[in-house]
């Protein structure tokens, strides 16, 4: 049979006891994993918002990658994946990237974005150098430190996940605590001077707990793609909302959804995506396009599944947003263009 | 009150240097501003207007000097004052309602943790009405005219409920009908006994809008009552060259009139 919707009947009930599986959450390692991205949807949804409004995007996109080379001297201390010595090392780069970023903005010429693309690519080549530092050696090549790449959640451990669970903890009480503050200070922060703010500390602050959601999150979705979650379900969310609280709560909505649907993909074996692949394979192939049939041995990482998942929301977003999609406007448009000539056939008759 | 030595100058600005980039803006600037008047604040571009608002509220580090506010300093009296930034210094695409902007007026007076309860929005909703905003209140901020911005920002003022109230250039870029609902409200406002410091570059309507002027070209030029400083030496003093031209071109235009 080569109906093309319906996957071969072997590798379908292997999909369906799989999916089972994963979201009947009984094996300990799944819920692990899931719990972690839930808390990281709370972490990194929640402080996107943030980011987003005060136009610091790239800053996360170069603490992301700033981390790397932290996480390879954390590592390098015990030569295994120690939590507590991958996050101090992480904390460490990140917090001189960010004083670099500063130094170099306050004292040359140079403009903020130049800086974060220096220290950027600097920290990161500085990291890939100690990663491949680290694989040439006996004692690293084994340690599983290249899933820090994209990340791999399942990989997640019991003691990771206090880590995490303690960190959101820290995050969402910072957040919750200074609202009002870090809204009024994104929104107009000469005005909340005026009041008497510290805003030069709210920033650092709002900077710290960035740093923090960032280097809880790279096991789960790697270095490369970091930023994604921070600032993806935050614009999307803006997209869909003109109230800041609810901002919040929708961006940490679509970070979790992201999360837990990603790792579910990602934890599907090899022999049922490629059965799904089968599937596309065999549709591209009928519309006379020859494509060389690559196929999967493991599952794929949870850092590029997330980040699909959270593109796509973004442009469902983008087309359907009530207010600001593409194809609202275009149908408002069609209706008072409708309107408009019902209502000349009105007045001429 | 028969109080033999005088009360405290509403703002006192003693010899107050800025500079950015090591190159000075202002320069030793002293002056004594008194409580209960609409005071302008008028000088060429760069003459340093609002860096000397921004400045006094302590926004930007000052080089040398202090500023009192009723006669202490102003880390000890921001409740009393009030701001009015310029409208483009905000992101107006921002995820907020008009009544949201207006609440930030109050945050000064709430403590961490503390949400704006329904105090707080019924006076916002009397700040708006105040400015002839009431209707808008639920409006997202990215659909209001410039005009309507400036009523935002003024009803946001209005709800810190200061004493001293600083706002740099409000009236640029505003139709007129809100410049003169600006006006009126001004004209209020120094009826409650409320200072009103106000960096405006419209020098024809100047003389009109305000009892003092504070004469600016990063140094103090002069400062008292339009009467006695609104001349044209002094706004020759203030303007150098410029001046010349525009009041030529003003007295041709008078000429041709005649």
């Amino acid at each position: 049979m080569d109906f093309p919707g319906v996957l071969a009947n072997a590798t379908s009930s292997q999909f369906l006891s799989e999916m089972a599986r994963f979201w009947s959450f009984q094996d300990g390692s799944v819920r692990t994993s899931a719990a972690a991205m839930l808390l990281l949807g709370v972490s990194c949804g929640s402080l996107g918002c943030f980011v987003v409004l005060r136009r610091l995007s790239l800053v996360g996109d170069s603490l992301g990658h700033a981390v790397l080379p932290g996480v390879c001297l954390g590592f390098m201390v015990t030569w295994s994946k120690n939590p507590l010595w991958l996050f101090v090392g992480a904390t460490a780069t990140a917090t001189i990237a960010s004083l670099l970023i500063g130094t170099i903005q306050r004292n040359t010429r140079l403009k903020p974005d130049v800086a974060m693309g220096l220290v950027l690519s600097g920290f990161f080549g500085v990291g890939l150098m100690l990663l491949s530092l680290i694989q040439n050696d006996s004692r690293g090549g084994q340690g599983g430190l290249n899933q820090f790449f994209f990340g791999q959640a399942a990989a997640i451990s019991a003691n990771d996940l206090m880590l995490i669970a303690g960190v959101t903890a820290v995050i969402v009480a910072g957040v919750v605590v200074t609202f009002k503050e870090l809204a009024v200070s994104s929104f107009d922060e000469g005005f909340a001077a005026s009041l008497g703010l510290p805003t030069r500390r709210i920033h650092y602050f709002l900077m710290a707990l960035t740093g923090m959601a960032i280097v809880i999150s790279i096991q789960a979705v790697g270095v490369v793609l970091l930023s994604a979650l921070l600032i993806t379900p935050a614009a999307t969310a803006l997209l869909l909302t003109d109230k800041l609280p609810r901002m919040v709560m929708l961006s940490v909505l679509f970070a979790a959804f992201a999360g837990i649907v990603g790792l579910n993909v990602s934890s599907l074996s090899a022999e049922v995506l490629n059965g799904f692949l089968d599937v596309v394979l065999t549709q591209v192939g009928r519309s006379g396009l020859e494509l060389s049939a690559s196929r999967m041995s493991t599952s794929p990482p949870t850092g590029p599944v997330v980040v699909l998942i959270l593109a796509m929301t973004f442009l469902t977003a983008l087309v359907f947003s009530p207010r600001y999609g593409v194809a609202t406007k275009l149908f408002r448009r069609c209706m008072r263009v409708r309107a408009a000539r019902a209502g000349m056939e009105g007045a001429s008759e | 009150m028969t109080n033999s030595n005088s009360p405290p100058p509403c703002v006192e600005i003693h010899d107050l240097t800025v500079s950015y980039d090591k190159k000075p803006v202002l320069w030793n600037i002293d002056v004594s501003l008194p409580e209960g008047e609409l005071i302008g604040v008028i000088g060429p571009n760069g003459a340093g207007k609002s860096t000397l608002i921004k400045a006094v509220l302590g926004l930007i580090p000052a080089d040398s000097g202090w500023v009192r506010v009723y006669g202490e300093p102003l880390a000890r009296q921001r409740r009393l004052v009030g701001y009015v930034p310029q409208r483009e210094s905000v992101d107006w695409d921002f995820p907020v309602t008009v009544r949201d902007v207006v609440l930030m007026g109050t945050y000064g007076r709430l403590g961490l943790l503390q949400r704006p309860g329904k105090t707080e929005r019924d006076l916002a909703d009397r700040c708006l009405a105040d400015v002839g905003m009431a209707d808008y209140r639920n409006r997202q901020i990215s659909n209001l005219s410039g005009g309507q911005r400036q009523r935002v920002f003024l009803a946001r003022a209005l709800a810190q409920q200061s004493k001293v109230y600083f706002m740099d250039e409000p009236f640029v870029g505003v139709d007129a009908a809100t410049e003169s609902a600006i006006i009126a409200l001004l004209r209020t406002m120094k009826r409650e006994g409320r200072t009103v410091i106000v960096v405006h570059h419209d020098l024809q309507t100047a003389p009109d809008y305000f009892d003092s002027i504070l004469m600016l070209n990063m140094r103090l030029v002069a400062f008292g009552p339009t009467a006695k400083v609104f001349t044209p030496e002094l706004l020759q003093k203030t303007y150098g060259g410029r001046l010349t031209i525009l009041t030529e071109a003003a007295e041709r235009v008078a000429g041709t009139r005649r």
